[in-house]
């Protein structure tokens, strides 16, 4: 695909995506369904991972710059902050240690028991 | 001068030149902390304030850019396919791993903003912190959080995760490459992906492949939850 077909792929991808939101009968975000049907698509080989290589190398490669504007807007709220930044920070620092000691033990015991039952085997 | 703060492009341009900016800086530093989408912010909010620049003529021409987070989102289905063999491979614990990690997250969130006293639209707002940006911006609207915070969030959970991530790792003597990888992407997105690489390749990718799971299993706990 030229990379303007691979436009028009993404376009229709987002669409549908809001398609079915809409059909769907509780909330869920558009943008993660269409990235749930792009990866079904892919998977699937309904489409050929090199046809769309280039778009997605450049989206994935440039994607913080999408989010710049978002950042900036934060001087346009900062004052929900006042007076919590401490404590706002403090809950973010306190639940990803919590977040990385929990997933990383469950990973380890997930894996400590596929690794058993292959032995058993 | 007004009349350059005036055009659609001066927004544009200054976001575009400001992210050249931070990916130069990023990649000169070699520190976590020097961020490209930091560095870039940092640098335009300097502008607008040393030249008094009203955010909304800035806005005029930098809005735009907002509506690619969309297929920036789309894209990531991309990264996580060309690791297919990875995700084949340890399926069920990069299942588990993002279950664990998002209810974790979520009710850490949600458990110590009641223990503080947060009001609710920063708790809505901190909720997401875990999960990439893209899919952060999707549910802190979904949960009426407020997604400029939600960033704020995010960052501060990826540079945390950096700092925290390889001491937890050296205290809880982690060796194997897919749990130290897939415990970078669950907890710190793609800052702690950027320090997963900083292991090996292996750890990279499956700190990858956990930002995309962790964003799923993230969205479908916080609507089963409000």
């Amino acid at each position: 695909m030229t990379l303007f077909y691979q436009i028009v792929f993404f376009a229709c991808i987002a669409l549908a995506g809001v398609f079915i939101q809409i059909t769907l009968p509780f909330a869920f975000p558009a943008p993660i369904i269409s990235m749930v049907l792009l990866f079904l698509l892919l998977l699937f080989k309904v489409v050929k991972s090199e046809s769309i290589a280039l778009l997605s190398k450049t989206l994935i490669k440039y994607m913080g710059l999408f989010f710049v504007v978002p950042t900036i807007s934060v001087i346009q709220y900062i004052y929900m902050l006042e007076g919590y930044l401490l404590k706002f920070a403090l809950i973010a620092v306190l639940a990803t240690i919590c977040t990385f000691i929990a997933s990383s033990s469950a990973i380890r015991f997930t894996l400590f028991l596929m690794n058993r039952g292959q032995h058993n085997r | 001068m007004n009349t350059i703060y005036t055009s659609p492009f001066f927004g544009l341009s200054l976001t575009l030149i400001a992210y050249s900016i931070g990916k130069y800086v990023s990649k000169r530093v070699k520190i976590s902390i020097a961020n490209e989408m930091l560095v870039a912010s940092l640098f335009i909010i300097s502008i607008l304030l040393l030249f008094k620049i009203p955010f909304d003529s800035y806005m005029k021409g930098a809005y735009g850019l907002q509506f690619m987070i969309v297929p920036a989102t789309i894209a990531l289905s991309y990264g996580v396919y060309i690791e297919i063999s990875y995700v084949k491979k340890y399926f069920i614990p990069i299942l588990v791993g993002s279950i664990v990690g998002s209810a974790v997250s979520i009710g850490s969130v949600l458990l110590l903003s009641r223990l503080f006293d947060l009001p609710q639209v920063l708790e809505a707002s901190l909720i997401p912190k875990s999960v990439t940006t893209a899919i952060a911006i999707e549910l802190s609207e979904l949960l009426q959080g407020t997604p400029s915070i939600t960033i704020m969030a995010v960052l501060f959970t990826g540079f945390t995760g950096i700092v925290v991530g390889p001491i937890i790792v050296r205290l809880t003597r982690i060796k194997d490459p897919v749990i130290i990888g897939l415990s970078f992407g669950i907890s710190s997105h793609a800052i702690g992906t950027a320090k997963a690489f900083e292991y090996g390749e292996v750890e990279g990718a499956m700190s990858g492949i956990a930002i995309f799971f962790t964003g799923i299993m993230s969205v479908i706990i916080s609507l089963i939850i409000f």
